[in-house]
Formats: structure tokens, C-alpha cells, sequence
């Protein structure tokens, strides 16, 4: 069957305006983007232009992002920063393997958590078992606070709005959360 | 002791730190005084890399424990409730579908003839949620089965909305190609040489015609595959395919409204149109051919059109026993 395609680049044009959409959407956020990586990865400002870079094209490389993001602007922030974090991550252990580092056995455990290596994946279940005992001794609140904010991935007003406490006494309660952890945990 | 306190207010510090941090609202001042502590000695660093960690692999403990049951139950109480009203109508949509167990039938196995009349529009709905829009003068033929929904377009014009059902492909039959979807919405007219086809969503794909007995597209070649927004016209040996956007393709689809749409447009094919839903044919004189027309008309109203023409075009309609001629006034 012999075909005739007329102007087919309206296809490609859609796209590109779906590109627009979300470069626009990113973009706002920007400024809070560049210093959440310059204070999380203490990078410079070409590494802090490098990591966007990489962000925009990880974002850019998923399906109908631009239609997801525009029905929940809401969360988008913390959703971006948590692809940013893992990007971070990325480089981190990139950098490590490369300069062949000693690891700290905690890091090493911990880091772990994100590759796939069955052999260590007992370890950070432990690792994990630990912060959730810790969690079960600490103050009820300060333990629902954080729970709600890195289990349920909730913004700190929603917490607020949850336990009727002020977001400033949500960021106290999860700080002293994240403090108990870290010390029983090192070592 | 001194530096046990010590580390447990760096601790303590580090910790505050990365939760501003998280907040997603820091501020330039909040920026210069984290960075500059975790600067003036490797010991706060340390720390808030450390409280960085367990914050970071924290949002993994997920998996491990059953947070959500041990968390205080009256900030769950609204999600139980939801998820009765959600098991509560799954319950209620088992027992109706149990009550009715010829639908079920239905739904695998079906074969029905539909047709319209000239003048007519009709609706179509399918056992597995799809609509069929007849347009005037046509006529399909439907079979389900376990694996195939089919149709046959004997005649006349269509709209699809099919709907999604991975495992079953709904194919559409014409005299010479095969339409095959999974769930689309689209328009199929029929004409003397193939068809017009214009796509509202979806992709589309058009085979030569499958063998019907074994459901496979033909051999040769590859199907043309239409995407939301193309208009193609397909005859025996070739296809004239073009991407217009999506609003047009809706907006040519106005007759399943029951009303005609025109923008500037020829009176002779205004014409033609009207009268594939006439009994009574409307003729037209080769002097008042290239005059134009636009606006909306209902497909009902009847001699509603020769009304709303003669009062906006220098014509005048002269009725006879046969049918309407339309002459320069």
C-alpha cells in the first residue's frame, strides 16, 4: 500500500510544548533547587549546574510527566528534591568507587541501601530493625512526626495539620526524632 | 564527659540543620550559617553528613515495618472509612452483576445487526463499555467473542469509542483494510472507493484485511499506524494520511450532536451533506455552488435549513413533486 504523509510534524510539536510545560513547572522552583545542592552536596557552582542538567534530563526522560506534575503541584517540590537527593547519592558513589575509598562501616551499610547487592541486604535490614526499635522507645510524638515525614513522605504542614501542632514545633519533634536515631544507631 | 555533651549538641545541632534543609524554604541566611558551622570543624561536618544518612535511608524502613497499623488510629479513621464505601460498592457491584448473568454472557458472546434510517443518529453501547455512534444510513455488524470483539462496517458512517481491553483487540472490518485498536475514540466514513477515518484519542492501527478465521493481519504489509489528531484516506491501493489537531477532528464530528457544523464552507457541500440525512433531496443550481456558508444547523429541524439559507444567501428554494432546487434569486 503505497502511503502519503502531509505536515506529520504537529506530533513533534506537541511534545515539544509538553517540554515547555514542565521546563516552566521545574524552573520556579529553581532557586530552592540550587540551594538545597549547594548546602546537601556542598557542590560548586558548575557541579550545581551539572547536577540540574541531570535532573531536567531525567525528568524530561519520563512518559506524560508534565500531565502528573500539573495535577499535583502540591508535593512537586519534595518530589524534586528527592530526585535530586538520589542523583546526589549517585555521584557520591560514583566518586567513592573511583577514589577507592575506605568506607565507614555505617556509610557502607547505609549506601548499600540503594544498590542491589543481596549479600549486604541482611545488614541493612538490621540497620533498619535498629531505627525502628529506637523509634518505639523515643516520645510518641516526635516519633509520629517523623514516621508521617520519611515513611508517608508528608510535607511538614500536612504533619502540622495532622497532629495540630505549629510546622515549627513539627520540625522540633522530627529533629529530636532524627537526633535519638543517630545516636543510638552510630557506631 | 564535657565532650560527650559536646557531641550531643552538635548532634542535636546537625539534625536541625537537615531538617531546615528538607523544609524546602530555606533561606540565604539559614544557607551561610549551615554552611559556615559544618566549615569550622570536621567534627560538625561529620555530623551532618551522619544525620544526612539516617535521614536519607530512612525513607526506606517502609518495607520493614507495619508503620501504618502501629501509628495512631484517629488520623486513619477517615481511610477506613473510605475503604469500606470501596468494599461496600465493590460488594454491591458483585451482587447486581450476579443478579444479571445474561449480561455476563452477553459480554463474551454477542452478535447483532444495527442500522439507521436516512435522517437517523443512534447510540450503540456495547456489554464491554464500548459506544458505537451510527450516523444516517448505515449498518454494522457486531460478534464478541472470549478473544476478539469484531465489527463490520456495511455501511454508511461511524464513531468508535472502544473501550480498553488489552486481551481482546477490537477489529473493525471494511470491504478492503482491517482497523485494529485496544481503546480509542474515532470516526470511520464510509465511501465508494475506502473510507475516511479521523482520530479524537488513541492509536489506531489499519491492516489489510484480516482473515477472518484466523484473526491474523495479512501478510505483506505493515499496518499504517494513526495517532489522536490524524485524518487519513484510504482506498484499495493507497492512503493520504494528515495530522490536523484534535480539535478539529472533534469538531468535524458534530453530527453525532445531531447538529451540522460549517466555517466557511461551499453551499454545494453544505448541501451534500444535508441531504445524506434527507429523504427529500435538496438540488443545486451551478450558478449558487461556490457561494459560502457557516454556522451550526440541526440535523431535525427538517426545511429549517432552506429557511435559514434563503435568508442569509441570495437564493430562493423551488419545491416540486420530486425534490427542493436551489436558484439564484
Amino acid at each position: 500500500m503505497k502511503v502519503v504523509y502531509l505536515n506529520t510534524q504537529s506530533a513533534i510539536a506537541q511534545s515539544q510544548s509538553d517540554n515547555a510545560t514542565l521546563y516552566h513547572l521545574i524552573s520556579e522552583h529553581e532557586p530552592a533547587l540550587r540551594r538545597f545542592i549547594r548546602v546537601r552536596a556542598r557542590a560548586n557552582s558548575s557541579e550545581v549546574e551539572d547536577i540540574l542538567q541531570e535532573m531536567y534530563a531525567k525528568l524530561f526522560s519520563l512518559d506524560g510527566m508534565a500531565q502528573k506534575i500539573e495535577a499535583r503541584q502540591d508535593t512537586f517540590r519534595s518530589f524534586l528534591f528527592t530526585v535530586v537527593t538520589n542523583l546526589i547519592i549517585d555521584r557520591e558513589r560514583r566518586a567513592k568507587v573511583r577514589a577507592h575509598e575506605a568506607h565507614e562501616p555505617f556509610s557502607d551499610t547505609l549506601y548499600s541501601t540503594w544498590s542491589n547487592e543481596p549479600e549486604k541486604h541482611a545488614g541493612i535490614a538490621e540497620k533498619l530493625i535498629e531505627i525502628e526499635s529506637v523509634l518505639e522507645n523515643i516520645n510518641p510524638h516526635h516519633k509520629s512526626a517523623f514516621v508521617l515525614c520519611r515513611v508517608e513522605g508528608k510535607a511538614y504542614r500536612e504533619i502540622s495539620d495532622i497532629l495540630g501542632v505549629s510546622v515549627s514545633t513539627v520540625e522540633k519533634y522530627i529533629s529530636a526524632a532524627l537526633t535519638a536515631i543517630r545516636n543510638k544507631v552510630q557506631d | 564527659m564535657a565532650t560527650a555533651l559536646n557531641q550531643h549538641s552538635i548532634n542535636k545541632r546537625a539534625s536541625d540543620y537537615v531538617v531546615r534543609l528538607y523544609s524546602g524554604e530555606l533561606t540565604a541566611k539559614e544557607e551561610s550559617e549551615i554552611l559556615a558551622w559544618c566549615d569550622a570543624k570536621s567534627a560538625h561536618q561529620a555530623a551532618f553528613d551522619d544525620a544526612l544518612l539516617v535521614w536519607e535511608s530512612s525513607a526506606h524502613i517502609a518495607p520493614h515495618i507495619g508503620w501504618r497499623q502501629k501509628l495512631e488510629k484517629r488520623f486513619y479513621r477517615m481511610r477506613y472509612l473510605a475503604a469500606s464505601i470501596v468494599v461496600a460498592s465493590f460488594c454491591f457491584l458483585l451482587i447486581t452483576q450476579y443478579n444479571a448473568p445474561d449480561k455476563r454472557i452477553d459480554n463474551s458472546e454477542l452478535a447483532n445487526n444495527y442500522s439507521t434510517a436516512i435522517g437517523e443518529v443512534s447510540n450503540v453501547g456495547l456489554p464491554d463499555g464500548s459506544t458505537i455512534t451510527l450516523n444516517t444510513d448505515t449498518r454494522i455488524n457486531i460478534q464478541f467473542s472470549e478473544a476478539h470483539r469484531e465489527l463490520w462496517l456495511e455501511h454508511g458512517e461511524a464513531f468508535f469509542d472502544i473501550a480498553k481491553d488489552r486481551t481482546r483487540p477490537f477489529l473493525i472490518h471494511t470491504a478492503n483494510k482491517t482497523v485494529r485498536v485496544v481503546g480509542t475514540k474515532f470516526n470511520i466514513k464510509l465511501s465508494q472507493a475506502g473510507f475516511d477515518i479521523a482520530v479524537e484519542e488513541g492509536v489506531v492501527a489499519i491492516e489489510e484485511k484480516a482473515e477472518s478465521n484466523t484473526h491474523k493481519p495479512a501478510n505483506g504489509d505493515t499496518p499504517v499506524l494513526l495517532e489522536a489528531g490524524a485524518v487519513a484516506t484510504f482506498n484499495d491501493t493507497s492512503a493520504l494520511i494528515a495530522k490536523e489537531n484534535v480539535d478539529s477532528v472533534v469538531k468535524a464530528q458534530s453530527w453525532r450532536t445531531g447538529y451540522l457544523r460549517f466555517d466557511e464552507e461551499r453551499l454545494d457541500k453544505v448541501i451534500a451533506s444535508f441531504n445524506r440525512y434527507r429523504s427529500k433531496k435538496i438540488v443545486i443550481s451551478q450558478d449558487v455552488a461556490d457561494l459560502r456558508i457557516s454556522g451550526v444547523f440541526k440535523l431535525s429541524d427538517g426545511d429549517a435549513i432552506l429557511t435559514a439559507l434563503e435568508a442569509t444567501l441570495p437564493i430562493e428554494a423551488k419545491r416540486d413533486e420530486e425534490n427542493i432546487k436551489l436558484v439564484k434569486k
